[in-house]
């Protein structure tokens, strides 16, 4: 807007030699190339070339020849393992907005001031989100294990049978969810740790002196305050549930008996360690299709009002 | 082109802690049917002791199961005949009945509690712990069970034993009763290789380099007749039933391609969970034959 309407008031004769000296063009033509060649080979052409070999059947070994038109999609649509493991993210997304959200925020809301105690309280809190990923799901492996684990201690302890959640096909998801809440909480709260010490001290106080109790102080005052940041944290939510792959392959590797896929690891497995690269190609097309269309929509209702 | 040199094959067999099976009052000697085998699972659950440890996690010891009972019920031709898609490819009845049996085998709960969470490892090192009287695995889990177990030592040899997996009394095509299914181990040497690579290979798996490979302990030899160095006696019946054996199968999983494999693999674990009937199993392995 600014540059155009300064563009403007040039004249014609003007436009290029300006341009050209106030460094614009030179800097595009510098500082371009390095990102878009890197974008260009790494990002758009293996976005393009899935969707190419999505429509063959092709392990992977030399050139795709066997053409199948759309059969590897039709297969994923019918595959009973697909649909468990979307339904599997959609529990993910639910679980990340519904209960790890309102944990997170109510995490901040208690430590967010700048105190030392907090300070050790965000550390502790945040520890899950720094460790590796295969490690927690390791870590967590070991902690169910109903043999030699924690599990197996505690229900020792009782007195009682000990179980094996991770084998159970019923509940072996809740605690694969279980450890996703406690790994990305922290995330979350640092998001709203760092919104909520932007929101203006003396409104609070104001608030306080009108009689606002604390309560109505965290409802009227300090969510609006930091609703940007939580719609952002809830896109974050969002696309991380449709990513979520390196927790899944330590904990349950998928199982039992393919009950714990999210649609990554369903990729991975059917697609990569099967040799079925064009199937694997073809679900990476649609979750692609599915992350942009979340993106897009997601942008267009709730972060339009940032833009203006 | 590719020509492949087997060095060693390996066996599927059902390890045995001699100790529970004597405690339970069972006779190893006893079990020569399927029939049989069924009824020392029960014999065993009777006593309060874990009949069957089972790597569940990772699927494929899952899957000795099924491909052993598809031999038996189907003979030796049985892989050959599904993937040139006569009688019925997958779907031919020695597969469906080779589910029926698993099944009732798995109705039975014979494994160890949370038998689908334990990985093969774990498995290997529990049964070297004593947990339980069965392990259907690999001659190759020799050492490493003891590796695995929390003392280190695992089980003495006088309280192991091996029986081959038990035959089964009316099979659908008969011939199946002495086959193996194990792997086979070597090498694979293309018509480019130099000659000096052929001349080594030819040196090194003859029948005295067998012999002695035989000998430390290295490997079960291939060549016929290498066998009589072993002096581990597990090694050496191992040796005796591949000697004897009609027909080696090599494992189902690898024999027939990682997608189809898995797919075997995948459904082998589905029928011990009682997750599939036999009949769906036969019908998700088909598919995958027919999409590989």
């Amino acid at each position: 807007m600014t540059i155009a309407a300064a563009n403007r008031r040039l004249s014609a004769s003007e436009r290029p030699r300006r341009s050209l000296s106030n460094g614009r063009v030179t800097a595009a033509l510098v500082l371009l190339p390095p990102a878009l060649i890197l974008f260009s080979l790494f990002v758009m052409l293996p976005l393009g070339e899935s969707a190419y070999y999505s429509f063959f059947n092709w392990n992977g070994y030399g050139t795709p020849t066997n053409f199948v038109g759309l059969e590897n999609f039709e297969r994923i649509a019918g595959h009973s393992i697909f649909h468990t493991a979307v339904g599997n993210t959609l529990k993910i997304v639910a679980v990340s907005l519904f209960l790890q959200m309102p944990l997170a925020l109510l995490l901040a809301l208690l430590i967010y001031r700048k105190t030392p105690t907090n300070a050790v309280f965000r550390l502790i809190f945040f520890l899950p989100y720094i460790l590796a990923e295969v490690a927690a799901g390791l870590i967590w492996s070991f902690v169910f294990d109903g043999n030699y684990g924690i599990t197996a201690s505690v229900a020792g302890f009782f007195g009682a049978d000990s179980f094996f959640i991770l084998a159970d096909r019923e509940w072996a998801f809740t605690a694969v969810m279980t450890v996703i809440v406690w790994k990305y909480f922290g995330f979350h709260m640092m998001i709203y740790i760092a919104a909520l010490q932007s929101v203006p001290e003396d409104q609070i106080e104001a608030a306080r002196i009108e009689g606002a109790k604390r309560l109505q102080i965290v409802r009227y005052v300090q969510i609006p305050h930091i609703k940007p940041a939580i719609i952002v944290s809830a896109f974050f939510a969002i696309i991380g549930a449709l990513q979520v792959f390196d927790v899944i392959i330590p904990l349950t590797n998928g199982g039992p008996s393919n009950q714990t896929h999210t649609i990554v690891t369903y990729l991975y497995t059917f697609g990569l360690t099967r040799l079925n690269i064009g199937f694997g190609s073809a679900v990476g097309v649609i979750l692609f299709v599915a992350a942009i269309t979340v993106a897009v929509f997601y942008q267009r209702i709730f972060m339009r009002g940032k833009q203006a | 082109m590719l020509y492949g040199l087997p060095q060693y094959p390996t066996e599927v067999v059902f390890w045995t802690n001699t100790a529970l099976t004597e405690q339970a009052g069972i006779d190893l000697e006893a079990i020569g049917t399927w029939e049989d085998f069924l009824a020392s699972v029960q014999t065993l659950k009777d006593a309060g002791i874990t009949p069957i440890i089972a790597g569940g996690q990772d699927k494929w010891p899952l899957h000795f199961y099924w491909s052993y009972l598809a031999l038996r019920e189907g003979g030796p031709d049985a892989v050959a005949k599904a993937m040139a898609g006569e009688d019925g490819g997958f779907e031919n009845a020695a597969f469906i009945e080779a589910g029926k049996e698993f099944q009732r085998l798995t109705e039975m709960e014979p494994f160890q509690p949370g038998f689908m969470g334990t990985t093969y490892e774990t498995a290997s090192g529990m049964f070297a712990d004593g947990e339980g009287a069965f392990h259907l695995m690999g001659d190759w889990d020799y050492l490493p069970m003891r590796e695995r177990s929390t003392s280190g030592e695992g089980l003495p040899d006088e309280q192991l034993a091996i029986i081959s997996f038990p035959a089964i009394s009316d099979p659908v095509t008969p011939g199946g009763e002495t086959a193996t299914l194990g792997g086979i181990n070597g090498w694979a040497v293309s018509n480019s290789a130099e000659p000096e690579a052929v001349e080594f290979l030819a040196f090194m798996l003859n029948a005295e380099n067998q012999r002695e490979g035989g000998r430390q302990e290295l490997f079960i030899p291939i060549v016929k007749g290498a066998g009589d160095a072993l002096e581990n006696p597990f090694f050496a019946e191992v040796a005796e039933h591949i000697g004897n054996s009609s027909y080696h199968q090599i494992f189902l999983d690898q024999f027939l391609g990682a997608s189809v494999g898995a797919t075997v693999n995948d459904a082998s674990a589905d029928l011990a969970q009682g997750a599939i009937t036999p009949e769906d199993a036969a019908a998700q392995i088909q598919e995958a034959w027919d999409f590989r």
